[in-house]
């Protein structure tokens, strides 16, 4: 049996796919799970710079698909953990470079070697998604509270559901607690009445993953981040532990609402 | 919001939120049947006249309806009540000229006034008590027809 070969999607652009592969990567690779990670967004290289990799590339994901390196050639060893790795995508070439046949494949031939197999897709519903689903054991849909990003994940439902994939699980990234208490953000019980899917994991908006992906270090090596935490967690289910929901409470006491009352806000 | 639930921070629901959320589900219905909004008025139209054409048609009582329990499963509910007491009587199996034993079967109250006296019952009846005749459509959809 093997790896889990577990693909990372959305349908709309921008949710946060990659910075989602990359946390699960690491916080996978935390749990001691031997992890390789495959950028399947060819054309558009990302998870290299987000998991501060980018200088090590040599060889990638086409270059093995057209027999120009090994697999193993292609592999790139994170920094602090020797059993992570990442397959980076092609930056000169489309995603016709690759094919759905091509994915199952390279995944074969990693599955005994490793736990997970963690492959982030491009956005959309073309070539690409089906060549990030096509070896897929579980699907993971990123979307965001808003009404453009629920849509897109219910049309990739629906598409995994025709390829006999589905349903998925959601992972509702950016959840901004404080406006979902002011009823002007979709709730994570909200977006699963919608899609009717279960919610693997809830992400809060987090000011730290933008400097973490700047600096190349995802957010889920900061023991500070909200974010980070969640991630944490959503390994952890992968994983096929029970871990609760996170309570995404935002820490108002008391006396923080009165002023806030008599502040008239 | 009362001081109490200003305090106490009480979850309010009619933000845009829960606008979003109706939104949403209304879109997705559509989405996941790929029928636009539009092309399913024009289906709930073309259905309707084609009922009308058989029988009378309640228009004001029509529902139809999508319903989609799970994600899915989708199917169209239509409930089309006829027109009132209506529904057995079809306009074209009458002739002007014949009298037939279909007209005691009708409730008294909608026989028409004159009944008896003038033998043709049936169109009088037709153009009198319930609206449209048969093989034109509804006011409402022939206009709404037009427009689109």
């Amino acid at each position: 049996m093997g790896a889990t070969v577990v693909t990372i999607t959305s349908g709309k652009g921008g949710v946060g796919k990659s910075t989602t592969t990359a946390n699960l990567g690491i916080a996978l690779a935390k749990l001691g799970k031997k992890v390789v990670l495959i950028d399947a967004d060819i054309g558009l290289r990302n998870l290299d710079v987000i998991m501060g990799l980018e200088n090590r590339i040599v060889y990638d994901l086409v270059d093995v698909v057209e027999g120009r390196s090994k697999l193993r050639q292609a592999m790139i060893k994170h920094k602090q953990f020797p059993d992570l790795y990442l397959i980076p995508a092609a930056q000169t070439r489309d995603k016709t470079a690759v094919s759905p046949a091509d994915m199952i494949q390279i995944c074969n031939k990693l599955r005994d070697e490793f736990d997970f197999i963690v492959i982030d897709s491009p956005a959309g519903i073309e070539r690409g998604f089906r060549n990030a689903v096509a070896p897929a054991d579980r699907v993971l849909i990123v979307t965001n509270p808003e009404v453009s990003a629920v849509r897109d994940a219910d049309r990739v439902i629906g598409l995994l559901e025709a390829e006999n994939k589905g349903p998925g699980e959601i992972i509702l990234n950016r959840l901004k607690m404080n406006m979902v208490k002011k009823g002007e953000m979709l709730s994570a019980h909200d977006v699963t009445d919608i899609l009717g899917i279960a919610i693997i994991g809830i992400v809060p908006e987090d000011e730290l993953v933008i400097p973490a992906s700047n600096s190349g270090v995802p957010v889920t090596l900061n023991d500070q981040s909200r974010a980070g935490i969640a991630f944490n967690n959503i390994a952890r289910r992968l994983t096929g532990e029970n871990v609760p929901l996170m309570k995404l409470e935002e820490h108002t006491g008391f006396f923080q609402r009165l002023a806030r009352f008599f502040g008239g806000s | 919001m009362s001081l109490w639930d200003r305090l106490l921070r009480r979850t309010t629901r009619d933000g845009s939120s829960s606008v979003a959320k109706n939104r949403l589900q209304v879109v997705l219905v559509h989405d996941r049947i790929n029928l636009p909004p539009e092309r399913l008025r024009e289906l709930k139209e073309e259905l309707l006249a084609v009922i009308a054409r058989y029988v009378a048609v309640d228009h004001d009582s029509v529902a139809i309806t999508v319903e989609q329990p799970d994600r899915s499963s989708s199917r169209l509910i239509a409930e089309i009540p006829f027109g009132k007491g209506k529904s057995l009587l079809l306009d074209t199996s009458l002739k002007d000229d014949s009298y037939t034993e279909d007209d005691d079967l009708r409730p008294e109250a909608d026989r028409p006034a004159d009944d008896g006296t003038r033998p043709p019952a049936a169109s009088a009846d037709a153009a009198q008590a319930d609206g449209p005749a048969a093989d034109t459509p509804p006011p409402d959809s022939g206009a709404t027809a037009a427009d689109a």
